[in-house]
């Protein structure tokens, strides 16, 4: 039923997978050309596409839809902003007895990524954190270091966050998969990439597939294969405890700044992805230095940062430090195989 | 009718200001030298988008005569009304030049989505003590020193 969204040859976006009130799929989705102004759809059971008619002016922009079905009928929920003249992004709710026939939006509050489900409202800081506002209490969800760019939930377990963003100082995207109830995290590959905004119902899983240059160019693209990789990025928090930006990021190695106790005092956060790419620079570096280039100064600091990020793990840590030192001090050529060993080996204990 | 001595009303009905705050007030022939004409607006705006657009040049705001003596300025991003408050995205004084103090040469986002940014001009209001800013996003704040 996917082929059918593109024949039209347009942009889709955003998907939200939840079941009909006799428990058949239908698909909420974004729509657009490419002056990116996107508008709410629905595929339904029965192949047929309805836009969601919202009355917003034509140059606003919806997106990021979510609803639910119950006995009074469907409730949606939505973002949407970026008309003039006032482009300020608010989160709406409208209910109605079919999709067809939904009231007039209401704006709840602003925000850039939320949604509604029976008596939760979530709704984010671009920066790094998410508010749950909940019957059962409020709290918020930091995820440091990150850009937050969707927030919904998967409809047949509605406890479970999707969290798409990307790292503040990365290009990377990410979805996040987080348990309200137990804090369980995962992030979740598609086809061997982030699954960015993705959905999931059942055994089914949908997601924006990148098909052009642009970064929104984008398809809703159905998972041949999935994964997903235990991490600790997120962290649950009081309702105001942290405020957004003024925390460090942690990137999607899942490890957290902590140290035990006889351990060096942590404090920068760990991440083994980092410290292997600071010493592939490095080594990049000290090879070509060995053939003339001037980039001893570079490759100093490539080490430092391997060694800056590694201090969870001591003995890569002090490994990384006494590699750069042994440079420093008279030239000695950092053992790279050494390093990839003591590297795996902390990659093996921390997964 | 101005007279010495009484207060400069601007059009909007505010009191006029002189750049350290005070209260204008007229001389005796009816004019205020000095005096502070301001009322909140939008010097230039910009959408930057990490993808297609990362950077706003803010240097053609840069130079005396952009805004008011004694104003403020500020970056803001009305998109999403964000960050809630000072510092904003950058903030300032406006110098007795009409200069923006400290207003960098860009401003650079690294965030996918469209920034709706804005370089904002505010005026300090005596009556409330705080600064007046155009439009509906935050439109007050506490006065901060430069």
């Amino acid at each position: 039923m996917l082929n059918e969204l593109h024949e039209t040859g347009l942009m889709t976006h955003m998907p939200f997978l939840t079941p009909d009130e006799s428990g058949k799929p239908v698909l909420l989705f974004c729509q657009a050309d490419a002056s990116r102004i996107w508008k709410l759809y629905a595929q339904l059971p029965d192949g047929s596409v309805l836009r969601l008619l919202t009355g917003l002016p034509e140059d606003v922009c919806e997106c990021s839809p979510t609803a639910w079905h119950d006995e009074s009928g469907w409730h949606v929920s939505f973002i949407a902003g970026g008309g003039k003249p006032n482009p300020l992004h608010r989160l709406y709710r409208m209910d109605g007895p079919t999709l067809d026939r939904l009231s007039t939006p209401v704006a709840l509050r602003a925000t850039r990524a939320g949604f509604v489900f029976r008596n939760r409202v979530v709704h984010a800081d671009m920066d790094n954190l998410i508010h749950v506002r909940d019957l059962a209490g409020d709290f918020d969800i930091e995820l440091p270091g990150a850009f937050i760019y969707r927030v919904a939930y998967r409809a047949d377990r509605p406890d479970t966050l999707l969290i798409s963003g990307q790292w503040q100082t990365e290009d990377d995207v990410f979805t996040l998969e987080y348990d309200l109830a137990t804090g369980q995290q995962n992030l979740i590959e598609c086809d061997g990439q982030p699954a960015y905004k993705c959905t999931i119902l059942g055994d089914q899983m949908l997601y924006a597939q990148r098909i052009g240059e642009q970064f929104e160019h984008r398809r809703v693209t159905a998972a041949k294969s999935i994964a997903r990789h235990s991490v600790a990025s997120a962290v649950r928090r009081q309702g105001g405890q942290v405020q957004p930006i003024a925390t460090q990021p942690m990137g999607n190695c899942g490890c957290r700044g902590r140290s035990a106790p006889d351990a060096p005092l942590v404090t920068r956060a760990s991440c083994i992805e980092c410290v292997e790419k600071h010493l592939g620079a490095a080594y990049v570096l000290l090879t070509e230095t060995r053939d003339g280039y001037a980039h001893r100064l570079r490759a100093v600091g490539h080490l430092h940062e391997a060694e800056d990020e590694s201090q969870e793990w001591p003995e890569l840590h002090n490994a990384i430090r006494a590699a750069r030192k042994a440079y420093q001090t008279d030239g000695t050529m950092p053992d790279w195989e050494s390093l990839a060993g003591t590297m795996a080996r902390t990659t093996a204990v921390k997964t | 009718m101005a007279g010495a001595g009484m207060a400069v009303i601007l059009a909007g009905g505010k009191r006029g200001l002189r750049p350290g705050g005070k209260a204008a007030v007229f001389n005796a022939d009816g004019e205020c030298p000095g005096c502070c004409e301001c009322e909140p607006f939008v010097l230039g705006s910009f959408t930057t988008n990490r993808y297609y657009n990362p950077c706003w040049d803010l240097t053609p705001y840069q130079g005396p005569g952009q805004a008011p003596p004694g104003s403020y300025w500020r970056l803001i991003e009305t998109g999403y009304c964000y960050p809630y408050g000072y510092p904003w995205y950058g903030a300032g004084c406006v110098n007795s030049e009409g200069q923006l103090v400290g207003l960098p040469n860009q401003f650079c986002s690294s965030y996918y989505y469209d920034g709706y940014m804005e370089l904002q001009i505010g005026c300090y209001d005596p009556t409330d003590n705080r600064i007046h800013w155009p439009g509906t996003c935050q439109p007050l704040s506490t006065r901060y020193s430069c």
